[in-house]
């Protein structure tokens, strides 16, 4: 059962503010300029922006120790909830499940009604048209119309493609969207979709403290699946991977009888199995972003119960030991797999990646709540792929593509924006 | 009481010779004459002499070492002084042979240092050829150079901790002796030493009363930090005629943490060093390059000849790099000779003036980047005041393992001739404001320097006088000097 | 109590708004320490330079509004203890100014880490002095503010031998340059000129950002043998670096605590480590499971019991009793061996050998990663509380005593079950404290619960009654000063601020040298007429 915010008590004194939360993993440390790994300490300041920060916040909240205001929402809400600082700070620690502890604070503001205007409006639309982006219900289907592609309530099919609000309303993608569809459809995958029935995965409610919405969301969707006998999802969105993978079992403590792959997955195997075949060479040199949520937060969900206890007089642990999520079991490999396999591409990495990756500034309703924060923090990644020469930067999942779409428009740089499935369509001749 | 029932008639001396001796130096301080000279020889009496000294505001200039003094800090620059002469303290305390270190009172000389540490295979880092009565207590508290930069972590070291009779009376053992047991017999009892030099507390009292010029106080003991003897050493000059040569060798050679003694001479002062009349000086000089790196290999108490194997290997590879050529004697001397010269005092006269009587130095510190530019500076001055700058010694020493860099000049003159005398002190004077404009740091500022210096930093004026004042509320300890 | 309006006003000029808060919720995260809060300061002020520094200071000393800084702020002693103190986070103070590879010297502002500033030196060639608690840690505060023991300090000595020229705000405003910075506004010499100004600005503890603020220090910088950035193998939690071909490291043992501190000894005259550091030791007999756990991506603590049970490794713990690590660095192949041989040699002479569950390659690659970048050095506080305890500097035969009497103190509270069992024995530290040696420095781990009162109560003894016992057997406090006496710790133990000043008192009374912290109150009076120091700056007034 996920955990309340005063269950996290212990574990929150046991935070020994060592600020590993606000930079990546020490050990791997290369350079000053991309030792950091924080956006939202980055860009405040203040150490109560950190993952360490909100821990003495939560603290103090539970405490009656501070005021609902302003401030202890943008300390709550300037965060994408990535999870680089759980990732620091599992490298010693164990106690502090960092990012969960983000989202318990953010539900106990929620509860007691301090929510932004922008989150009200997310809720709101989510509750009215069952998607994020505030847009009708009866238009999420719009973006496969003309693709010829299985509609799942009324017909069946093997996959269930699950296209998510971002790719379903942000027209500018659906280039991707759509690509992704013919891709599976051209290598002879029986592919579905839901259309305008498609609901919202609901991990962007769960994200800003609405845990009830995504239960919601999560108990339709697994009732829809359910009913169309569903075996096997694949997405294109990182979030909705995320919460397929991991929210919904953890909701659940067991692992769902339905296999999930996010797009990049799902591809690699076709390339591999020699069912798309790349004919064009794409002449770029190109840095892959890994998605929060595809890579560190991409880890399936282990069911555990257990209970708390001493050994050694003194030393808390989990008995049975809980499985320990520290990212290591991410999806980071078939996105880098499918580009090295791209003719011509040449694939740099980043300083920042896999496990530790600076985050797009596309998640975890900050970008809702705070547009320049966002596009600021997009504005980093940027800067970082060209610092390591790269003519591209390309994303795996349609937050990270908007966000740094428009962090380019407001900012400059001389940089493109791809996602995997693009290059892929240009290296099949699509 | 007065002062002489304090030390005693033997030891108060008011005998007209020997105040003029110490009534002048041969820096260009103005003479003055002190009142009394008293001999110290315990620190009883010194605490004594102190507290009269602050009941009376009598000034006190203390000297330790023997003359010729150059720097103007012993001679009083008030009135009424007595100088406390302190070379009777001769007291080795401690010689530690399992850490390696020896507690000494100020009286120490060098010579007589040595020789005791020698029976235990230790010795101490020296300043180059000190002079044969010169106090080892003082000549690192005033920061002098030590010939072997590697074990300088701090550019204080090897000295470690003091005993401190701080001018109003009070005092304090630094360093670890400060924070142990209360008394150095109870601290060796419980095999406690007198090595970390930091503290005791949030400051460094140590650091206060260095390079002071006597003025924030006197030590009572310091301890110092010893090398062990080598058992094995090899001993190598290389020379070139422009001195960037060899500063970029040393740069590099320096990093790999080899060696005993590195140190670079000119032509003009080994010559100095090695001849001991004018003329063999000058003959001597001829026939050597314009400058000489001096450094020593070394092997101590494990595998000491493969330890000076791999060294010598490594470092005559890098030598080759740099073009140069690392011999093992050069005119005028072998490594033999060199060796026991850098582990020696002084013979009489002190090397500095046996050309010409006397000698004027002008040493600062800087990086070593700016090294050459600095010698260019300096014999570009030279020059135009019709000095002949291939007289003019000098000496570079890098210290505190490389960072900082000792570049001196020792211009020798007869002391007299007036129109020599001023031509030098326009030569001091000039180069000083040359060196000093070009960004040579004058950190040990005897004499003129002490103005320009000060001048340019009025914060850090305004904070040694408040130190000044609260360490020496009556202004009795060799007032007049630096910027008090 | 709350700034006045026209206070804040003031400080707030000076850095802009998005750059000082006084909203609780930013105060409150810098009063959090173990899940307690201490006192709350009046604003956290965001300065970007020394102008803005010196500005705020100057404000303060306008409105009697005391002053305190940190950077990272790992201790408790970072934060503020007493009201009406303002804080100023040095976070946007994080530059790089200049590295001088010719010169082997960096200039930096306070937020740059130890662990940043490895990394960029590495590849020139060049390596600096890593405090203790690790990669982490400000520059600035370890060398200046702070103590100051490290790994490394064979090689690169104590924090305090790496401080060249420091730029001071002191309390009243000014901006003091000290040593070469001053007259020549080069950053290369610490000391003079003349009397050495620089003695004021750290002894054997830094001023902890109570007096003035220090904004940018000249840190002396060492030769780095190894490649400009060493291969990283393992992965995440457990990297390890490959070992270059010119270095090494082993783990060397001893049958006794007398022998391993008689070769600290023999290495220091050897002049031979890079890293000589009794890492492992703060698990105490808990050490060789623990490093098999930190090692495996897949473990925690959480199976601690299960490797635990293995015979093998109870067998290889009870042989990594007495040891330590040592890494070689060698400029030349031949530099290493003779290095190698030179260790076995003093080996030979104590009794000590190398373990050989430890010359397992990924082992010594793990131990290597840790060891040179200090990345994992938040295990110090694997179950939540760590404090030292019986941790006076001193000469390797000097601390027997203490190590002795640490190991039977903790005895008690073990069997009390109050405090984590680690055999009682969990001394940590390095073999030197100063470069070349001479002075060390192990402390006894006393790891607890900190979210259990109890146990949190019984490490706070712990650490309370060594104090008291260093005091009492001629030893200083730890990190050689007297910890117990910050104002901090008395308000810790529920004293009003007047009990805790005069607690303070009454301890530096107690010290072997109490006219340390006389001078400290006339050097405060004269360089904080307006009384905006902390009292995290220590003194006994007349």
């Amino acid at each position: 059962m996920p955990l309340k915010l005063e269950d996290y008590e212990d574990d929150l004194k046991r935070c020994s503010r060592c600020s590993y939360c606000k930079f990546i993993p020490w050990v791997i440390v290369s350079d000053k300029e991309h030792s950091y790994g924080c956006p939202a300490i980055s860009y405040r300041n203040f150490h109560s922006y950190s993952g360490g920060g909100k821990v003495a916040t939560a603290l103090a909240l539970l405490r009656g120790r501070i005021p609902l205001s302003d401030a202890l929402l943008d300390v709550a809400f300037e965060c994408f909830t990535c999870g680089l600082c759980h990732v620091s700070c599992q490298i010693c620690k164990v106690h502090l499940d960092l990012r969960d502890i983000i989202i318990a604070l953010r539900e106990r503001l929620v509860e007691k009604g301090l929510i932004s205007e922008p989150h009200k409006l997310i809720i709101e639309g989510l509750r009215k048209e069952d998607n994020v982006m505030q847009k009708p219900k009866k238009d999420r289907g719009k973006w496969a119309e003309g693709l010829s592609v299985k509609d799942l309530t009324r017909e069946r099919a093997d996959i269930l493609f699950y296209a998510g609000c971002r790719y379903s309303y942000d027209k500018e993608l659906w280039s991707t969207v759509r690509g992704s569809v013919e891709l599976l459809k051209n290598a002879g995958v029986d592919v579905g979709i839901m259309g305008a029935e498609e609901t919202c995965c609901g991990v962007r409610a769960l994200e800003i403290g609405f845990r009830e919405e995504f239960y919601k969301c999560a108990e339709n969707n697994m009732e829809i699946w359910r009913a169309k006998g569903v075996k096997t999802i694949v997405t294109p969105c990182a979030e909705c991977y995320h919460a397929f993978i991991y929210r919904y079992p953890e909701k659940l403590n067991k692992k769902l009888d339905i296999e999930v792959l996010h797009i990049t997955q799902f591809l690699d195997r076709l390339i591999r199995n020699g069912k798309i075949k790349f004919t064009k060479p794409v002449f770029m040199k190109a840095a892959y972003h890994d998605p929060c949520h595809l890579g560190r937060l991409g880890e399936p969900f282990e069911p555990w119960t257990g209970r708390r206890k001493k050994i050694r007089n003194q030393v808390p642990i989990w008995d049975p030991p809980k499985p320990r999520r520290i990212g290591i079991r991410g999806v980071y490999e078939e996105p880098r797999r499918i580009l090295r396999a791209i003719p011509g591409l040449d694939l740099v990495e980043m300083i920042r990646t896999r496990e530790y990756a600076w985050c797009c500034g596309g998640g975890g309703g900050a970008r809702e709540y705070d547009l320049e924060f966002a596009l600021w923090t997009a504005k980093v990644r940027i800067e970082e792929a060209m610092y390591v020469g790269a003519e591209a930067i390309v994303v795996a999942d349609g937050w990270c593509k908007r966000n740094f779409l428009d962090a380019i428009t407001k900012h400059g740089g001389g940089i493109k924006v791809y996602d995997v499935i693009d290059l892929i369509k240009q290296a099949v001749g699509g | 009481m007065d002062l002489k029932d304090i030390c005693g008639v033997d030891n108060y001396i008011a005998d007209e010779e020997v105040l003029e001796q110490f009534s002048m130096d041969y820096s260009f301080a103005p003479p003055r004459r002190p009142k009394a000279v008293v001999k110290i020889k315990d620190a009883h009496t010194l605490r004594e002499v102190m507290k009269w000294a602050n009941e009376t505001k009598t000034p006190l200039v203390p000297v330790s070492s023997g003359p010729p003094h150059f720097r103007g800090d012993t001679v009083p620059s008030t009135g009424g002084a007595v100088i406390l002469d302190l070379s009777g303290m001769k007291k080795i305390l401690h010689i530690s042979t399992l850490n390696r270190y020896c507690i000494v009172e100020p009286g120490v000389t060098f010579g007589e240092l040595q020789r005791k540490l020698a029976e235990v295979g230790l010795k101490i880092p020296m300043p180059l050829l000190p002079r044969s009565n010169k106090s080892v207590l003082t000549a690192l508290l005033e920061r002098e150079p030590v010939t072997m930069p590697l074990v300088q972590w701090n550019l204080t070291d090897p000295l470690k901790c003091l005993h401190i009779l701080w001018p109003n009376g009070e005092e304090m053992m630094t360093g670890e002796a400060g924070f142990q047991h209360k008394t150095l017999e109870e601290q060796w009892k419980h095999n406690q030493d007198q090595i970390l030099h930091m503290g005791p507390g949030q400051w460094d009292p140590y650091r206060i009363i260095s390079g002071a010029q006597g003025t924030m106080g006197i030590a009572l003991w310091s301890s110092i930090r010893c090398e062990l003897i080598p058992q094995e050493y090899k001993l190598y000059f290389a020379t070139s005629e422009k001195v960037d040569k060899l500063l970029r060798f040393v740069n590099r050679f320096i990093r790999f943490r080899y060696g005993d003694e590195i140190l670079l001479l000119n032509r003009w002062n080994l010559a100095t060093i090695i001849g001991k009349q004018p003329e063999e000086i000058k003959a001597i000089a001829e026939d050597l390059p314009s400058w000489i790196l001096i450094l020593t290999l070394a092997g101590y108490d494990i595998l000491p000849r493969e330890r000076v194997e791999y060294q010598d290997e490594d470092t005559c590879n890098l030598a080759k790099q740099f073009g140069l050529e690392l011999k093992q004697s050069i005119p005028g001397v072998n490594d033999r000779e060199m060796y026991k010269l850098l582990n020696s005092v002084s013979e009489d006269p002190y090397w500095k003036i046996r050309y010409k009587g006397s000698c004027q130095e002008i040493f600062f510190l800087t990086p070593v980047d700016r090294v050459s530019e600095m010698e260019a500076t300096m014999y570009s001055v030279a020059s135009e005041l019709g000095y002949p700058t291939s007289e003019i010694g000098g000496y570079i020493q890098p210290q505190q393992q490389g960072i900082v860099w000792h570049v001196e000049f020792d211009i020798p003159y007869e002391p007299g001739n007036p129109k020599d005398i001023e031509r030098v002190k326009g030569l001091l004077i000039k180069a000083s404001e040359a060196l000093m404009a070009r960004g040579a740091y004058f950190s040990r500022p005897y004499g003129l320097w002490a103005d320009m210096v000060y001048s340019k930093d009025a914060i850090n004026r305004w904070v040694l006088r408040e130190l000044k004042r609260i360490f020496d509320p009556n202004n009795i300890m060799n007032p007049g000097k630096l910027c008090f | 109590m709350v700034l006045k309006e026209e206070e804040y006003k003031a400080l707030e000029d000076i850095v802009g708004p998005r750059n000082i808060s006084e909203d609780p919720v930013i105060l409150d995260s810098y009063a959090c320490w173990g899940g307690r809060f201490h006192t709350r300061p009046e604003a956290v002020i965001l300065p970007a330079s020394t102008e803005e520094v010196q500005a705020i200071i100057k404000v303060c000393n306008r409105y009697k509004i005391r002053v305190k800084c940190h950077s990272t702020g790992w201790n408790p002693m970072g934060g503020v203890s007493l009201p009406r103190t303002v804080l100023l986070d040095l976070r946007r103070m994080n530059r790089i100014i200049e590295i001088n590879e010719e010169r082997m010297y960096a200039v930096v502002e306070p937020y740059v880490t130890a662990g940043q500033l490895q990394a960029e030196l590495m590849k020139r060639g060049l390596c600096n002095h890593l405090i203790g608690a690790g990669a982490s840690c400000s520059v600035v505060a370890c060398t200046a503010c702070y103590h100051g023991e490290t790994p490394m300090g064979i090689y690169t000595g104590h924090a305090a031998e790496n401080l060249l020229a420091v730029e001071w705000v002191l309390p009243n405003g000014e901006i003091l340059r000290t040593g070469s910075l001053g007259s020549t506004g080069n950053w290369f010499c610490a000391e003079g000129p003349g009397p050495s100004v620089r003695g004021l600005v750290r002894g054997i503890w830094g001023t902890k950002g109570a007096f003035g603020v220090i904004t940018k220090i000249g840190y002396k910088l060492h030769p780095w043998h190894g490649p400009p950035k060493l291969e990283i193998t393992g992965r995440l939690p457990a990297y390890r670096y490959k070992i270059p071909e010119n270095m090494d490291i082993h783990t060397v043992a001893f049958h006794s605590m007398k022998d391993l501190l008689e070769s600290a000894y023999l290495l220091y005259n050897a002049k031979i480590g890079y890293v000589v550091h009794k890492q492992f030791g703060f698990f105490g007999n808990l050490q060789w499971a623990m490093i098999k756990i930190a090692m495996d991506p897949t473990k925690t603590y959480w199976q601690l019991e299960e490797v635990l049970n293995d015979p093998e490794v109870q067998k290889i713990t009870e042989e990594l009793k007495y040891s330590y690590q040592i890494i070689l660095m060698g400029v030349s192949k031949k530099h290493l061996e003779w290095q190698e041989k030179a260790l076995q040699q003093i080996l030979n002479k104590v009794g000590g050998w190398i373990v050989q569950a430890c010359e397992e390659p990924a082992v010594k690659e793990f131990m290597f990663a840790w060891l040179h970048r200090l990345g994992y050095k938040n295990y110090n506080f694997y179950v939540g509380g760590y404090l030292p305890g019986y941790s006076p500097p001193g000469a390797p035969r000097a601390l027997i005593p203490a190590i002795e009497e640490s190991i039977r103190a903790k005895k008690e509270y073990i069997e009390k079950k109050l405090i984590v069992d680690d055999g009682a024995d969990a001394v940590m530290g390095p073999l030197s404290c100063i470069g070349g040696g001479g002075n060390m420095y192990f402390e006894n781990f006393c790891l607890f619960d900190i979210a259990d009162p109890e146990s949190a109560k019984a490490a706070m003894e712990f650490l309370l009654k060594s104090l008291e016992w260093q005091r009492e057997h001629g030893y200083p406090g730890n990190n050689g000063g007297p910890q117990d006496a910050m104002v901090g710790t008395g308000l810790l133990l529920g004293l009003s601020e007047e009990q805790a000043i005069a607690r303070m008192r009454e301890i530096l009374k107690k010290c072997t040298h109490p006219d340390t912290y006389r001078w400290q109150a006339k050097f405060k009076k004269v360089f904080d007429p307006n009384d905006v120091s902390c009292y995290e700056y220590l003194r006994l007034e007349e």
